[in-house]
């Protein structure tokens, strides 16, 4: 997915806004980040040289708009893109807009043109010079062409739009005519707002809702142009379009539009997880290959996160010693320093960051770099800063996470961190042909398996979180693999719901926290079909004399623990590896509702910021 | 701005509440104040929708409601020609001529539900539907959501436990030619199904308070929510408090509301019009007393709702219960609350004060029956 944005305005921008175009459509851009922040960049047409200025970087808008220079540049007619890199490196180049060979004609663009290979190498031939590897640059390209031609631009677009398949929307700004922004829309979203003496054309609303609430929705296969004395919108099949009839006058916050289709991003995000799995899964190959290689090689082995990351990497380690028989040693990024004097050369650092710009563990691998060790990025954000600083990384596919409180991106880490351990495993032999298998034929149904998980104690959380909503404190206790997963089931429910919650080994209640139980205190179980099962149920009945509200996670048809527990959701009965994923979910619910029935927003956890840059 | 018109269905026999109601429409039952169906057109209000056909039993009984709201919008009142949802629908098949918002008018939640419904359609065109997660699918039309968060299909009444099933939440945005098509499948779901197929419904997936009022009991979770949103005592110039009275709020009091002596009113209650409460009662939070109601003196009432011109005799305790329009329970009536742990009816209130939990069910009490005097109700009785 990405955003795109495209205004048009009387004179320019400081009469209009109060400040530069370059600046209206940063601030465009910063409303459209959910849909993608990798890169970066707009086209203004400078009103005096009449030139096209075209800026643009890979990184996110707040990191690189001083460079960028939005503020520099004013103007009457500017377009501008955030992007989301699938396939593809996120690239000063690659960063839209692209522009034909004179510079004369500047595109942005969401979607994809699937025949655009076609096309560029006709163009080619034609002698066209292209710069990017993008199926975008095809656009300027082609429309340059026609026009050479002598078609007009609307023409040429027109002829355009006939010749490239795809899903697509589209903006356009041409120095021969820089009163007009031309748009196309095929499938992907497009929307014109229309103000007083400016006119917008977005693929979403917030990118223009403070300066005008009125909308004309595009349809599949309308194109046209905006200017301030004209709005033309003709569709490829029904003709010239009566859009007059078709402005609607809005009243929402720019927010709605986001989070399509959930109240909040938090939620949306869990509910994407499944599709998140699906995709992680399938795009990681290769560096599979090489991680192994670097990790089986290794002296040692550290793994470093922050926040939930960290709670991912402690699960890392746990599965390497379990499935791979190997040691590690995972530590909070923050507390790299007491490992400053241990790094050394064949040492193997895996360092765990959604956004790939946590600063401490940023620190971390610059640390452990410096003194010789190899470094493994495991992170979300192709090209941030710690996969770049790396020497391989692995990326998690799983989209662009807004909600501050960390779902789908720990999920598809603990997904990445699965399948590292069960490719040592093969190699070191540690675990047995059968678990492996196992491991194996579970994965492939992880994304069902999971999916069917949230929905069928969504209702029940739903309903507990009332119970849940009254508390004051928690706990969540969990044995060896349970541990990471209590961990960050406690950590959500601090974060959004606040409420104090503490996560640590179930063995440990007797050495002190038990002195805490009081009548209807809630305790959170999570019992992973392994032999410390029984154990675990022990615990159970510590807390339980003591007057606690017992609440499990347990496998399918575990009668002892359903008889001791008060609140039972039974959960597949899988290997305790990869069960960790599906287990992980009914606590984010949990956290999720509860936050919810208090009256709380769980997309704006007070005093919490979502990556965390400074030290 | 091309208009969307609301389609509600308020209609309907209500089997299950019956008892309560008397057979008058259950969009008709009152809710702290207000009727149900207000709380209905209140939202499309909200939404921003100016124009609604409301499908009713009998428009008679809707014009005063039409009135009040014909300030805001224009309303037409159709009365329902055949039965079911689909009859309700097919009833004023003539009247829509383009996307229409299908509501049902007996689901209470907020606003923002239908309001992001209609954001859905007017920013991406989509066509949509309000799915929430409820857990007695079956008695509720569901829709099954693929890995990748899409409608793969709907089904009718179905069992426990289907795997990734969401309950339809009773608000669409659909195109005119559902009713075409409902007109040749004759079921909703259908109906559903084929334009699912051929413009992907979108879903929302709801995640606040929704109330389906399909039972005596619902009206008892839907006072909590309605009520815990009063944050301040409201009294009438008109009511006649006793200065001995202790009102603990927050609390609406409303017009010729006499508290005698000694009573104590615990928030959040809603207490109606020319309603008595006589000394020494006690009124405990979540009480909506819906006006003309009698409480004699030393009367005890918890968590309960009481339609219009109920009474209730002295030194009777009336807890987690429902008394219907006009019923009179004469004096020293006792509803039991308490179940035991291991019983959880689902419509029962679950409940944790100073650490314990407990389960609550009283009595429903129907539309004008007498409880006679010194009974004892055991939870779940009904009286009609």
């Amino acid at each position: 997915m990405c955003g795109i944005i495209g205004i048009i305005c009387k004179i320019g921008g400081l009469k209009v806004f109060n400040k530069p175009l370059g600046e209206v459509i940063k601030e465009s851009l910063i409303n459209l980040e959910y849909r993608g922040y990798d890169s970066v960049g707009f086209a203004i047409i400078d009103p005096t040289t009449r030139e096209m200025v075209i800026r643009k970087s890979k990184g996110k808008i707040r990191e690189i708009e001083k460079r960028l220079g939005f503020n520099e540049y004013d103007g009457a007619i500017a377009i501008g893109h955030t992007r989301w890199a699938t396939h593809g490196k996120p690239s000063d180049i690659n960063a839209h807009p692209h522009t034909d060979c004179t510079n004369a004609i500047a595109v942005v663009h969401n979607g994809i043109i699937h025949n655009y290979m076609e096309i560029k190498k006709k163009l080619i031939l034609k002698g066209h010079v292209f710069k990017s590897e993008t199926d975008t640059e095809v656009i300027p390209h082609l429309i340059e062409e026609y026009l050479k031609q002598g078609y007009s631009l609307l023409e040429s677009l027109r002829k355009a739009i006939k010749e490239m398949k795809g899903a697509y929307a589209l903006a356009l700004i041409s120095i021969h005519e820089p009163d007009k922004i031309y748009f196309v829309r095929n499938v992907s979203p497009l929307i014109i707002g229309v103000g007083k003496n400016a006119l917008f054309v977005s693929s979403d609303i917030p990118a223009f809702l403070k300066y005008t609430n009125k909308i004309i929705v595009l349809e599949d296969g309308d194109f046209g142009y905006i200017s301030l004395n004209e709005i033309y919108i003709e569709n490829i099949e029904k003709g010239i379009i009566d859009w007059k009839s078709k402005v609607r006058i809005i009243d929402w916050t720019p927010e709605m539009a986001m989070k399509a289709g959930y109240p909040h991003y938090m939620l949306k995000e869990i509910h994407e997880q499944p599709l998140a799995l699906k995709n992680t899964l399938m795009s990681i190959s290769n560096e599979l290959d090489e991680i192994s290689k670097l990790l089986i090689n290794a002296k040692r082995i550290f793994i470093t996160g922050a926040g939930t990351s960290f709670h991912a990497s402690l699960a890392g380690e746990y599965l390497l010693n379990l499935i791979a028989g190997l040691n590690a040693t995972s530590f909070i990024s923050s507390e790299y320093m007491r490992f400053r004097k241990v790094f050394r050369e064949g040492d193997v650092l895996i360092a765990v960051s959604q956004s790939g710009e946590t600063i401490d563990t940023l620190m971390a691998v610059r640390e452990a770099k410096k003194k010789g060790a190899k470094i493994i990025a495991i992170s979300n954000i192709i090209d941030s800063a710690i996969p770049r600083e790396s020497d391989i990384a692995i990326y998690t596919r799983a989209g662009p996470e807004i909600g501050v409180a960390a779902t789908k991106t720990f999920t598809a880490q603990l997904l990445v961190f699965i399948l590292i351990a069960y490719k040592l495993g093969e190699i070191t032999g540690h675990e047995d042909k059968e678990t492996l298998n196992n491991i194996n034929e579970e994965l492939k149904r992880i994304s069902d398996i999971t999916q069917n998980i949230i929905s069928t104690y969504e209702p029940f959380i739903k309903k507990l979180a009332e119970k849940l909503a009254t508390k004051t404190n928690a706990f969540y206790l969990g044995r060896v693999l349970g541990v990471p997963i209590s961990m960050e089931g406690a950590l959500k429910l601090k974060e959004i719901a606040y409420i104090h919650a503490e996560a640590y080994p179930a063995g440990e209640s007797k050495h002190g926290p038990i002195a805490l139980i009081e009548s209807g205190f809630p305790v959170f179980f999570t019992i992973l079909d392994d032999e410390l099962k029984e154990l675990i149920l022990g615990n159970v009945e510590e807390m339980k004399a003591r007057g606690a509200l017992t609440i499990g996670l347990v496998p399918k048809g575990y009668e002892q623990a359903k008889e001791k527990l008060d609140v039972v959701m039974e959960m597949p009965r899988l290997t305790p590896y990869t069960a960790i994923i599906p287990y992980i979910t009914p606590y984010q619910l949990i956290a999720y509702y509860t936050a919810v029935t208090r009256g709380y927003d769980p997309d704006r956890p007070r005093n919490l910021a979502k990556t965390v840059t400074v030290e | 701005m091309p208009e969307i018109t609301a389609l509600i269905l308020a209609g309907g026999a209500g089997e299950r509440i019956k008892l309560i109601t008397g057979g008058k429409p259950k969009t008709l039952l009152k809710l702290a104040g207000k009727y149900i169906i207000e709380y209905v057109l209140d939202n499309v209000r909200n939404a921003g929708i100016t124009r609604a056909i409301m499908v009713v039993n009998d428009p008679r009984e809707y014009e005063d409601i039409a009135i009040k709201y014909g300030k805001y919008m224009q309303i037409d009142l159709i009365p329902q020609k055949l039965p079911e949802i689909e009859g309700a629908i097919l009833s004023v098949k003539d009247m829509i001529r383009s996307d229409f918002m299908l509501i049902y008018g007996d689901i209470i939640a907020p606003s923002d539900m239908y309001k992001e419904l209609l954001y859905m359609y007017i920013s991406n065109n989509n066509y949509g539907i309000v799915l929430v997660p409820e857990e007695e699918l079956e008695t509720y039309g569901i829709a099954i959501i693929s890995v990748a968060g899409k409608i793969q299909s709907f089904i009718e009444n179905p069992s426990r436990g289907t795997p990734n099933a969401y309950v339809i939440g009773g608000a669409f945005i659909l195109p005119r030619e559902f009713i075409e098509v409902l007109e040749t499948y004759g079921s909703v779901i259908k109906a559903l199904d084929y334009i699912n197929k051929k413009y992907r419904l979108k879903p929302y997936l709801w995640s606040g308070w929704w109330i389906d009022i399909g039972y005596p009991w619902d009206l008892l979770r839907a006072s909590f929510y309605v009520l815990k949103q009063i944050n301040k005592t409201i009294i009438s110039d008109n009511a006649i408090i006793s200065p001995k009275a202790v009102i603990d709020g927050p609390v609406i009091i409303e017009d010729k509301v006499e508290i005698d002596h000694y009573a104590v009113i615990k928030g959040p209650a809603y207490i109606g019009k020319e309603t008595y409460i006589g000394t020494h009662s006690l009124v405990r939070n979540y009480v909506t007393l819906e006006g003309g109601n009698i409480i004699g003196a030393y009367c005890e009432i918890a968590w309960s709702n009481i339609q219009k011109d109920a009474s209730i005799g002295r030194g009777s305790y009336i807890g987690f219960s429902i008394i219907g329009s006009e019923a009179v329970v004469e004096p020293g009536v006792t509803t039991l609350n308490i179940l035991p742990k291991h019983m959880r009816p689902v419509r029962a209130i679950e409940l944790s004060k100073r650490g314990k939990e407990y389960v609550k069910l009283g009595a429903i009490i129907g539309h004008k029956a007498r409880v006679p005097a010194g009974k004892i109700l055991k939870p779940g009785e009904e009286i009609g």
